[in-house]
């Protein structure tokens, strides 16, 4: 997938120019920046819920951009911070919401959805649950079940807004790594904001760094850890990467 | 728990058939079930019974249980797409142009239940016409712009109704403004009831098509579109589906209060599930409802009452239970 120079943002409000940056399939890139940097902007671009005033978003030799709704949700799958999910409704009808793009007008998911919905769950580890109303599951759940409807949904390329803000940290290890080994079996390309660079370091392939309406991506796999230390500083303040146990851990000076 | 739906769903479908049977009975001149057995076998020596049952009850009895429907399906679908369990279609004011209509036709037309009905049937579908236009002009088309348009159209209908009240003719306009906002199934025949029965089947036929797409219009705009959903596109049949049925209820019966809200909460708190079958127990709760405020409409005192003063009282407690319900659930 790439992005090329997508400009816009709100009218009289936050806009940010000439966006551009790649997303490889097979690999997890985490959108970082601090308060107000623009990376909901972004994600809300290249996911077409906010029109750029120029620019494209190229999967193949497709502008998705250009792409109805129907089309653009079988490549990108979307995973908003929280699902709006305002009455009772079991976690099994929450995931087969991801069957919308594939149905045929008027139709309603059927037998080979609701499979395929289950084994989903089963492969997540979760099929326990899905006769379970979702609004009484914990948060790491919840979050996990939204995840399988993306997965229904198919997208090449599965785009988070900050899926990690509500979950506490044994729940954010284990939804990273899982989303790591989704991200690598399925060779989807997944682009994640977050708050936390530890994360980023620690989960992800590439970090795309948003600053003063500019972004970097930083190659985490080929670049020396100082240069990445020096990057990131310029964006959070002076920080240290420090290795423990093929682990990385950031202090701030 | 598939199963346990469907029972559900079943149960209250016999007790609809049972209420309907009953319902036709039920009045000033009363049928007993040997009566509409023999009426039915075509052999029923009563000309007056038999006059009484295929001109005032079968109509009567059939609007009762498809008004009941329509404005159960409505409001459920109406709270799913709002997002908002207090929704209903006056939100939007397809009621109060229904209502600004038929006072209307009261003040400046003939005022024969005919023009009535039509009137009313146009202004809620005018109605609902400024609303999208509102919103159009608007260019955000959130649920929030619906809401403030209905609130628009709401007090532009109360003060066109204040004027034509303030000017109509007190002793018998003005009654029969008052009239038509209380709603009443006393005046239905069948020639209004095959008026408007296929407007009706287009609304209800329309939203049984879109059943899925109402679904996923309960989460936000945003993850509907992500999902593949022309979110305007859509909601904008849903709503005019949704009037269709609405309008050509109340055109011929009038308002009905909290019909269209009560049937989904209950539908809601039983199946504790919000889905297709939900709307669909949500239609057959409101056909109990309606045929058995009807029926108290009609037995209560020896003149017939209004069917709002009914709903009323039987909503307005329900509501009140509702949130000290809620209250004690948060206590515990």
């Amino acid at each position: 997938m790439m992005v090329k120079n997508i400009s816009g943002g709100y009218s009289g409000g936050f806009t940010l120019e000439n966006i551009s940056f790649n997303v490889e399939k097979g690999k997890m890139y985490a959108l970082l920046g601090l308060n107000g940097s623009g990376k909901t902007t972004i994600i809300k671009m290249i996911t077409g819920l906010l029109k750029v005033r120029s620019g494209s978003v190229l999967v193949g030799d497709k502008n998705i951009l250009t792409l109805k709704e129907r089309e653009r949700a079988r490549i990108i799958s979307y995973v908003p911070q929280h699902s709006h999910i305002e009455y009772d409704m079991t976690a099994m009808d929450v995931v087969l919401m991801g069957a919308s793009p594939y149905l045929k007008s008027f139709q309603s998911p059927g037998k080979i959805h609701k499979e395929r919905a289950y084994r989903i769950l089963e492969l997540l580890g979760m099929e326990h649950i899905a006769n379970e109303n979702y609004r009484i599951l914990s948060g790491g759940l919840k979050q996990m079940v939204i995840i399988a409807r993306a997965m229904l949904q198919n997208g090449e390329y599965m785009i988070l807004d900050e899926p990690d803000s509500s979950l506490d940290l044994v729940n954010r290890r284990s939804f990273m790594e899982k989303l790591r080994d989704i991200t690598i079996r399925f060779q989807k390309g997944s682009l994640i904001s977050m708050h936390n660079p530890e994360y980023a370091l620690n989960y992800c392939d590439n970090i795309i760094l948003v600053k003063d309406g500019k972004v970097m991506d930083i190659d985490l796999k080929k670049e020396n850890i100082s240069s990445i230390e020096e990057k990131l500083s310029a964006a959070y303040g002076k920080l240290k990467i420090i290795e423990y146990k093929n682990k990385y851990i950031l202090y701030y000076e | 728990m598939i199963n346990a739906r469907n029972k559900v769903i079943t149960l209250s479908s016999i007790i609809v058939i049972l209420l309907y049977v009953i319902s036709i009975g039920v009045g000033k001149y009363s049928l007993s079930a040997k009566d509409i057995i023999k009426i039915i076998s075509n052999s029923h020596d009563n000309q007056m019974a038999v006059n009484v049952f295929f001109n005032l009850r079968l109509p009567r009895s059939i609007m009762v249980i498809l008004g009941g429907i329509g404005l159960g399906v409505a409001g459920s679908v109406f709270q799913t797409i709002f997002k908002n369990p207090i929704a209903s279609p006056d939100i939007i004011g397809v009621t109060s142009g229904a209502n600004v209509g038929a006072a209307i036709s009261i003040v400046f037309l003939s005022g024969s239940v005919l023009t009535v009905a039509f009137g009313a049937f146009l202004g809620g579908i005018t109605a609902i016409a400024f609303v999208i236009g509102l919103v159009k002009i608007s260019n955000t088309s959130d649920v929030q712009t619906y809401v403030l348009s209905g609130i628009v159209i709401n007090a532009l209908s109360n003060g066109i109704i204040m004027i034509l009240k303030y000017f109509a003719d007190p002793e018998n306009e003005l009654g029969a403004i008052e009239f038509w906002t209380m709603g009443s199934f006393g005046s239905v025949t069948g020639e209004k009831l095959r008026m408007v029965f296929p407007v009706f089947l287009i609304g209800l036929f329309g939203l049984i098509l879109m059943r899925w797409t109402i679904n996923v219009l309960s989460l936000s705009d945003e993850e509907g579109k992500a999902l593949g959903i022309s979110v305007e596109k859509s909601r904008i049949f849903v709503l005019l589906f949704s009037t269709l049925i609405v309008a050509s209820i109340i055109s011929i019966t009038g308002l009905i209060s909290f019909a269209a809200l009560i049937p989904p909460h209950i539908a809601r708190t039983i199946l504790r599930r919000n889905d297709f079958k939900t709307t669909v127990f949500s239609g057959l709760l409101g056909a109990i409802l309606m045929a058995v405020s009807d029926i108290l409409a009609r037995i209560l005192l020896p003149s017939e009452l209004p069917i709002s003063i009914i709903t009323s009282f039987i909503g307005a407690p329900y509501l009140a239970f509702l949130m000290f319900r809620r209250s004690i659930s948060r206590v515990n």
